[in-house]
């Protein structure tokens, strides 16, 4: 058993042994020898769990282990992918790397991904990369994808009170949550309510460690898994004619700007990486069948990452390459549609000069 | 749902404030919530393990109506206490032991050449089964000896039966003890809240803190409980053979402690007392002494009812140790339908009548201090050792554990090895120890621990270890398979 839970389990039986009925008093300092015994230990704990390197492990934790370990192995500069879902179906890194090399790039391509995670969820992800990775990558990847901007809790919409809605929702992913809440980035009054209640909950959750030594481990103890996770069968069925007529539709172009505190988040990892010592940043999202979602991607490029190299795919080449039954469902890839889109980013990093 | 379970709290509230609300004249309104609450908590698992316990408690409350109607005569109560227990035994034997001794016949077949392979009916074991089972024989055999009135409440008998704090790992109480409590006005009151908190929260730290992070160091060697036939001993060094076994002597002491002290702790919260069912067993000096202190319940149910039925002491000294075997042994096929449980339950009865036949010699017992340090540690290496079998999934690996613990094992080739930080787990129970039987718990009888600043800081201080320790995937007790 971890020394940490060794000496917590320990102090904690030590505690449940002196407890006696107490003397009578009034009920204020009850109510206030209670709280203030909670806080200390709360403080206490994730002070020990930061010391001795223990934290609650998420998938995304065994693709960032995973993803140090790959830097560690390579000396090759680095090419980052921070995505959700549709990045973690999409793009075969180990495929990208051989692609790039081809074209004359030395780097080894990363892909960091994970279903269902919200910016704040990625950005902790990248922390920790940036924190524990022998070097900073050369180029980091950053999706942009409608839904994720839309909605600033948006983890409260595919796992509540879990390990890591909990790990994840500290007073920093609350400030962003709430900055987007505030702006409206929520779906409808009962919707924002909601998040604010899911929210305050989880936040609380997070101060007062629930679940951290049942669950966690030491970092250097946290298996390694790639993230990139092809699918071979479509989960939702869809007629070739239905992707055809999706894939035919191109909106056209309105530079627009994510919601505002999506922007500032966006500024706010910008500042993050440039500390950390990453050359380069760049944009992309995957493709999708929906037009409005790959829309949404090409109109932010246009606005309000204008000045940065952006890859929406939107591309008529790509998605004319796409118009088969290789879809996952409407938002994802299968196996088969990874390799056309990995290939067809090969060509776009290349074309964009992304990473020279 | 068991007592780690996100939802249990939720309950328990409701079911507290039902029972706690009704008017204190209501007292069999009271026991009736406690019914329901039981039903709810056992069918949680699966609603037909409901009509099983149903059967059961028709039985107890059938036979104990006549074993105790004393307008019978003594051979038709007899027989009434002989039905009810027999078929509590036979119910105990289709539901637990059907499939082990079908395959341990057909393996038998299979041995001697006849080449059988009958599909066995497999029958799934409801759980807790062992241990409701021995309090509806308690009840019938109690009525018989007439330590209790005969019971013409059904209800009583259900709720003596299925009171779900103790229904599903014990401990395992007494009819004569239980049913005066019934009976009795109970009382919501500051002493019961605050007792029944401190034993559930040391449950609740022997069981979240301990147990439940000794058991990630015990699986990858003996292998996963809910997979059979995954243990790779042979990769593991000497060392960590060792060190998984004192581990797992650990994790089952504060799993199985824990969930007596918190259902000590639950019953408490709703005025009734059920008896401690450990007593720091690893600091037994004896092996005798370890049976007194471990699974207190159980020992002590055996002996009562089984030892004392088969003849106790009373029939000359060879016939006393061939029923300490006999018990033992029994008690040992009681925990598991395996050959592993038998050996575990014969080597526990054999140390018993070697004790015994000690004991009888006086000139081989060192007295004082130092007898007393040897037979601590020779009790508990025994204990730890003999506790191979109660874990391995088959006796192959329990020759490899205990050609371990003598140095007869060649691991050169062994590739796996445990941290050094799997001998955190039985200094645990050594710190646990000195917790609770030094002057440690003198302190927290003196006038400034009952001081309520400190008090409710410490509530608090314990109250964020335990949310740090909260399980959000609760993690099923290691008795509940018994």
């Amino acid at each position: 058993m971890p020394v940490i839970l060794f000496l917590i389990g320990i102090l904690a039986l030590g505690v449940a042994v002196l407890m006696r009925a107490p003397r009578k008093s009034n009920a204020f300092l009850p109510i206030a020898s209670f709280t203030g015994g909670l806080i200390v230990s709360a403080i206490c704990i994730a002070g020990a769990a930061r010391l001795f390197d223990f934290q609650r492990t998420t998938d995304f934790d065994h693709f960032t282990a995973n993803s140090i370990e790959v830097t560690a192995a390579d000396d090759a500069p680095i090419a980052l992918f921070l995505g959700a879902s549709l990045s973690r179906n999409a793009i075969d890194d180990e495929r990208l790397t051989q692609l790039l090399r081809e074209k004359g790039y030395p780097h080894r391509a990363i892909n960091l991904s994970l279903e269902g995670s919200s910016l704040q969820e990625r950005n902790k992800a990248l922390l920790e990369y940036l924190k524990r990775a022998p070097r900073a990558p050369d180029v980091v990847f950053l999706s942009v994808v409608q839904e994720f901007d839309e909605l600033s809790a948006y983890v409260f919409k595919v796992a509540k009170f879990s390990d890591r809605a909990i790990d994840q929702f500290d007073r920093e992913a609350a400030e962003w949550a709430g900055l987007g809440i505030v702006g409206g980035a929520c779906y409808g009054t009962i919707g924002c309510i909601k998040d604010i209640v899911f929210g305050g909950i989880h936040l609380t959750l997070n101060s007062l460690n629930v679940g951290l030594l049942s669950s966690g481990e030491r970092f250097s103890d946290v298996e390694k898994k790639p993230a990139y996770d092809p699918q071979t069968k479509p989960r939702q069925e869809q007629t070739l004619d239905e992707i055809v007529e999706a894939l035919d539709e191109v909106l056209p172009t309105e530079a627009t700007n994510g919601p505002h505190w999506a922007m500032s988040f966006r500024a706010m990892q910008r500042g993050h990486l440039k500390d950390a010592g990453v050359r380069r940043i760049s944009y992309y999202a995957p493709p999708t069948v929906d037009a409005g979602i790959r829309a949404y991607t090409q109109n932010v490029c246009a606005g309000e990452l204008v000045k940065f190299n952006c890859i929406p795919a939107n591309d008529p080449i790509l998605l004319d390459q796409l118009k088969s039954q290789i879809w996952f469902d409407p938002e994802h890839l299968l196996a088969d549609g990874a390799q056309i889109y990995t290939s067809w980013l090969a060509d776009k990093i290349d074309e964009t000069g992304a990473l020279k | 749902m068991i007592f780690t379970d996100a939802i249990f709290p939720i309950f328990l509230t409701l079911v507290f404030a039902a029972h706690w609300l009704l008017p204190a004249k209501f007292k069999e309104a009271r026991l009736m919530v406690l019914l329901g609450a039981s039903a709810i908590f056992y069918g949680w698992w699966d609603v037909r393990f409901l009509a099983l316990i149903g059967v059961v408690i028709a039985i107890a409350w059938g036979a104990g109506l006549y074993a105790g109607d004393k307008s019978l005569d003594e051979k038709q109560r007899n027989r009434a206490t002989m039905l009810g227990v027999t078929a509590n035994l036979l119910i105990l034997g289709v539901f637990k032991y059907f499939n082990f001794f079908a395959d341990s016949f057909i393996d038998l077949l299979n041995l001697v050449g006849v080449n059988a392979n009958p599909s066995t009916l497999k029958i799934i074991l409801p759980v807790g089964v062992s241990f409701y089972i021995f309090q509806a024989i308690s009840f019938i055999v109690d009525v018989r000896r007439e330590e209790l009135a005969v019971e013409t409440r059904i209800r009583r008998v259900a709720l003596y039966i299925a009171f779900f704090p103790q229904l599903v790992a014990g401990p395992i109480v007494r009819a004569a003890g239980f049913f005066p409590q019934m009976e009795k006005d109970r009382k919501l009151s500051s002493e019961i809240m605050l007792s029944g908190l401190r034993f559930f929260a040391i449950g609740w730290v022997y069981k979240a803190g301990f147990a439940d992070n000794i058991a990630p160091f015990v699986d990858p060697v003996f292998g996963n409980p809910m997979v059979a036939g995954d243990s790779d001993v042979s990769n593991w060094t000497n060392l960590s053979l060792v060190g998984a076994t004192f581990a797992f002597g650990a994790q089952i002491y504060f799993d199985f402690a824990g969930y007596s002290m918190m259902a000590i702790g639950v019953a408490r919260w709703f005025g009734f007392f059920i008896p401690r069912n450990f007593d720091f067993p690893y600091l037994s000096t004896s092996i005798a002494d370890f049976w007194r202190r471990w699974h207190i319940s159980l020992s002590s149910w055996l002996r009562d009812y089984l030892y004392i039925s088969l003849g106790g002491n009373r029939a000359g000294k060879l016939r006393t140790y061939v029923n300490l075997f006999a018990t033992m042994l029994l008690g040992g096929l009681w925990h598991g339908a395996a050959w592993t449980f038998v050996i575990w339950g014969a080597l526990h009865g054999a140390a018993l009548a070697v004790h015994r036949l000690l004991l009888g010699n006086k000139k081989y017992l060192i007295g004082g201090v130092l007898g007393a340090a040897i037979g601590l540690v020779l009790t508990q290496v025994f204990v730890i050792m003999v506790w191979a079998p109660f874990r391995a999934e088959n006796m192959g690996d329990v020759l490899q554990v205990w050609a371990a613990f003598t140095g007869l094992r060649d691991s050169s080739e062994a590739v796996k090895s445990l941290e050094w930080i799997v001998w955190l787990a039985p200094l645990a129970v050594i710190l646990d120890g000195i917790l609770g039987k030094s002057g440690f718990t003198k302190l927290s009888r003196s006038t400034i621990m009952r001081h309520p600043a400190l008090f409710w800081g410490a509530c608090g201080v314990f109250m964020g270890c335990a949310l740090a320790f909260f399980p959000l995937q609760a993690a099923p007790f290691v008795y509940f398979q018994f």
